[in-house]
């Protein structure tokens, strides 16, 4: 007799809790265990989800943080390099005020009328 | 109970007031034997009966459309093949996330089972069946333990008699050759 019909003639070794044919009952509500699978990958779902959210939400914080502040050393040091003086920047300055506070001739000639003020006094002014 | 026949109890279940009733008393009929079939497949009885739930529930929502000119119990043998390997396969998808093989686990899970009394060599049987490839396992389980027909097996699993025959031969040689060599 080999090993196999030894077995065979052996009594079942699977057990099953007392009563449990006996006191076994179905539950048709098709929710029940649909939801108990749905809820363990909710759950999985869930938390990689949040993992996610928050590790895209840390590099791209991460990657907007500017790595450079500009300082007074910084500037000076730019300026230096690129060969840009102190009458570089007035000039600069002086052109961009030119142009903010351009008035037409006609708006001159009003003025130095209204005020009774003549080319002379300027010329004496300047 | 048992005076009912399968035909009855699908058109009690179809045409009567109580469905519910009706499938009582299907559950009634066969849940010692789905759960049998399950269990050795499956191996541990909380599995067991988590299968066998989803086994019932299926066909819970199936018997309305299910055509009396198959047999109920070949059906309900279906379903519950079917649930046991879906769940063997989400449990496979799991072990891929351990160490350890599924076969490695179940063969731990089964010897610190409370609800497994096997000897040593039982013991030994069932780790030559969890090497088996799982269709030849179902094989060797419905011809083995529960006795079947090949022809009730080839309605159930949907194969040729042939082709069972040749799974049952090829798994009892494989169980013996493992018995022999450890």
């Amino acid at each position: 007799m080999n090993d196999l019909e030894k077995i065979k003639k052996q009594t079942n070794p699977f057990k099953v809790p007392p009563g449990y044919f006996e006191n076994f009952e179905f539950n048709p509500n098709p929710s029940t265990p649909i939801k108990k699978g749905f809820k363990k990958y909710a759950f999985v779902i869930y938390s990689f989800s949040l993992v996610l959210f928050f590790g895209i939400f840390y590099f791209l914080n991460k990657s907007n943080t500017p790595t450079n502040t500009i300082t007074n050393e910084s500037i000076t040091e730019y300026l230096y390099w690129q060969d840009i003086n102190e009458d570089d920047l007035i000039e600069a300055y002086d052109a961009n005020d030119e142009q903010t506070l351009t008035a037409s001739d006609e708006a001159i000639m009003d003025y130095l009328i209204e005020n009774d003020i003549a080319i002379t006094d300027i010329n004496e002014e300047l | 109970m048992s005076e009912y026949s399968d035909d009855e109890l699908i058109n009690l279940f179809k045409t009567g007031n109580n469905p519910n009733y009706a499938f009582n008393l299907i559950v009634k009929k066969y849940q010692e034997r789905l759960y049998w079939h399950i269990r050795r497949l499956v191996l541990i009885h909380e599995d067991a009966d988590d299968v066998l739930q989803n086994t019932l529930l299926k066909a819970w929502l199936g018997l309305e459309k299910f055509q009396s000119n198959a047999q109920l119990y070949t059906w309900l043998y279906r379903i519950a093949t079917n649930e046991s390997l879906n769940h063997l396969n989400k449990q496979k998808r799991k072990s891929l996330f351990s160490f350890q093989s599924l076969e490695k686990q179940l063969s731990n899970q089964l010897k610190a089972d409370s609800y497994f009394e096997g000897d040593e060599i039982q013991y030994k049987l069932q780790q030559a069946l969890l090497k088996l490839p799982e269709k030849q396992r179902i094989v060797f389980n419905m011809k083995y333990f529960e006795e079947m027909k090949y022809e009730e097996m080839a309605d159930i699993l949907e194969t040729s008699v042939g082709a069972l025959k040749a799974s049952y031969h090829i798994a009892t040689k494989k169980i013996e050759e493992f018995l022999k060599s450890n």
